[in-house]
């Protein structure tokens, strides 16, 4: 597989091809249930698993393009390739996966969760639950020189130039974002007399990404994110696209006092109308 | 009868602007407006969908800057919903039961925003992009009603059941 392993060579080297090491695709899992002896109806759960994402499908189409004769444009030879590659004389494009030092994505995930249960009628149960991405996939154009910061903004000085004239765009593929959710989910369950019973569900949580999206968490796509500014992380750390602050769920199902009582639950229900 | 209530925040957005010919040729990809100083998150979000946001609040980033507005700065326009049914059940035979059923989806029929599409501020000579904040598409259906009839039967099983 062509790439290239350092960002000034002036061409791509020829390795070996990408090998997916799923010696590191571990998964252990640690948690613990406790219900203290003297509160009945209580329970507290925790866990902490550290679940390794496999390598990501991308990296493996990434490999197409990584060759920059693939990216020169087309100078009226086509559909000959030969003979348009033979006759290019700008190397163009190039896309680099992180060849040495990658290291699997993977991320922790953590939570602790306690339930009361108040007579034989009502569960409220309180969770604080959390996942820190660790290595996830970047992309970033890392031909560009490194900005100054102005008094109002980064910027290029003019003097600023690509740092291999060799290649009009170097897209780099790396496993160098990290992101952060904590979230306290809160629910309350509870039956009443006459056949309503009711659910109430409020997450209040924080999702910080340096990478997820083109601009929103809805233009997440194989390839990663285009980072902003890829020589340093921190400027591109925000608000992820998948932040949604807050979350308020109710359900209720209630067997009307309308004629012969049937006992239905939402469950039988939706199966019957399957 | 049975119910679903849902209501959450709005999703994040990137404001983004135009890349200027001098910076396109350094590979970058992408920057951002910069924020006018002295203004307050609360005078941005306008909130409606014919500018959910306030383009005046930014400038145009000078054409060798990245701009000083970070990502994911605008949350958009929240989302509720509430769906409901109604279920009737007869019995025709012991076994054999015919069931009435009426849905509503967004029993309200609100308007679930999504994030403006228009989030580029700034073509690449530094001018103000007019439809920037604009507000062209929903994330949820408008309402809708239906209605059901099904028939069903106990089976052998689920005939000996019975409540505690």
């Amino acid at each position: 597989m062509a790439n290239l392993r350092h960002i000034t060579d002036p061409t791509t080297t020829l390795g070996p091809l990408w090998q997916n090491d799923s010696s590191n695709d571990l998964g252990p899992r640690l948690g613990f249930a406790w219900s203290p002896s003297r509160v009945e109806d209580f329970f507290a759960r925790r866990s902490r698993p550290a679940l390794p994402h496999q390598r990501p499908q991308h990296v493996d189409c990434a490999s197409a393009p990584i060759s920059p004769d693939f990216n020169i444009p087309d100078n009226g030879n086509f559909p000959n390739a030969l003979t348009t590659i033979a006759a290019s004389n700008s190397a163009g494009a190039v896309s680099v996966i992180q060849y040495e030092h990658n290291k699997t994505p993977h991320a922790l995930q953590y939570n602790l969760s306690l339930q009361q249960q108040f007579g034989s009628a009502t569960v409220v149960s309180i969770t604080y639950a959390g996942s820190r991405g660790i290595n996830l996939l970047s992309e970033g154009e890392m031909n560009g020189p490194r900005a100054e910061w102005d008094g109002q903004s980064l910027a290029y000085p003019l003097t600023a130039r690509v740092i291999n004239p060799n290649f009009s765009n170097i897209t780099y593929f790396a496993n160098n974002a990290n992101s952060w959710y904590n979230g306290l989910l809160t629910s309350f369950q509870r039956r009443f007399s006459a056949g309503f019973q009711t659910q109430v569900s409020y997450t209040f949580s924080r999702a910080i990404s340096e990478a997820d999206g083109g601009q929103t968490g809805q233009q997440i796509s194989a390839g990663g994110a285009e980072l902003k500014y890829p020589l340093d992380m921190s400027v591109n750390n925000g608000l992820s696209g998948y932040d949604f602050r807050h979350l308020l769920t109710v359900n209720y199902s209630w067997n009307l006092p309308l004629g012969v009582a049937v006992m239905e639950s939402p469950a039988r229900c939706f199966r019957v109308g399957k | 009868m049975i119910g679903i209530l849902r209501m959450q925040s709005g999703q994040p957005e990137w404001l983004v602007a135009a890349l200027p010919a001098a910076l396109r040729s350094l590979d970058v990809n992408n920057r951002s407006p910069n924020l006018v100083p002295g203004v307050k998150y609360s005078q941005i979000i306008l909130g409606t969908p014919h500018r959910y946001f306030d383009p005046q609040a930014y400038s145009a980033p000078g054409p060798r800057q990245l701009g000083n507005v970070g990502r994911n700065t605008i949350i958009g326009p929240g989302l509720a919903t509430w769906d409901s049914g109604l279920f009737k059940d007869t019995s025709v035979t012991e076994r054999v039961h015919l069931q009435f059923r009426a849905e509503f989806f967004n029993l309200l029929n609100r308007a679930n925003f999504g994030v403006s599409q228009a989030n580029s501020l700034f073509d690449a000579n530094g001018g103000r992009i007019g439809s920037a904040g604009v507000i062209t598409n929903t994330v949820s259906t408008s309402r809708q009603v239906q209605f059901g009839l099904s028939w069903y039967s106990n089976r052998a099983d689920e005939a000996n059941i019975t409540e505690p």
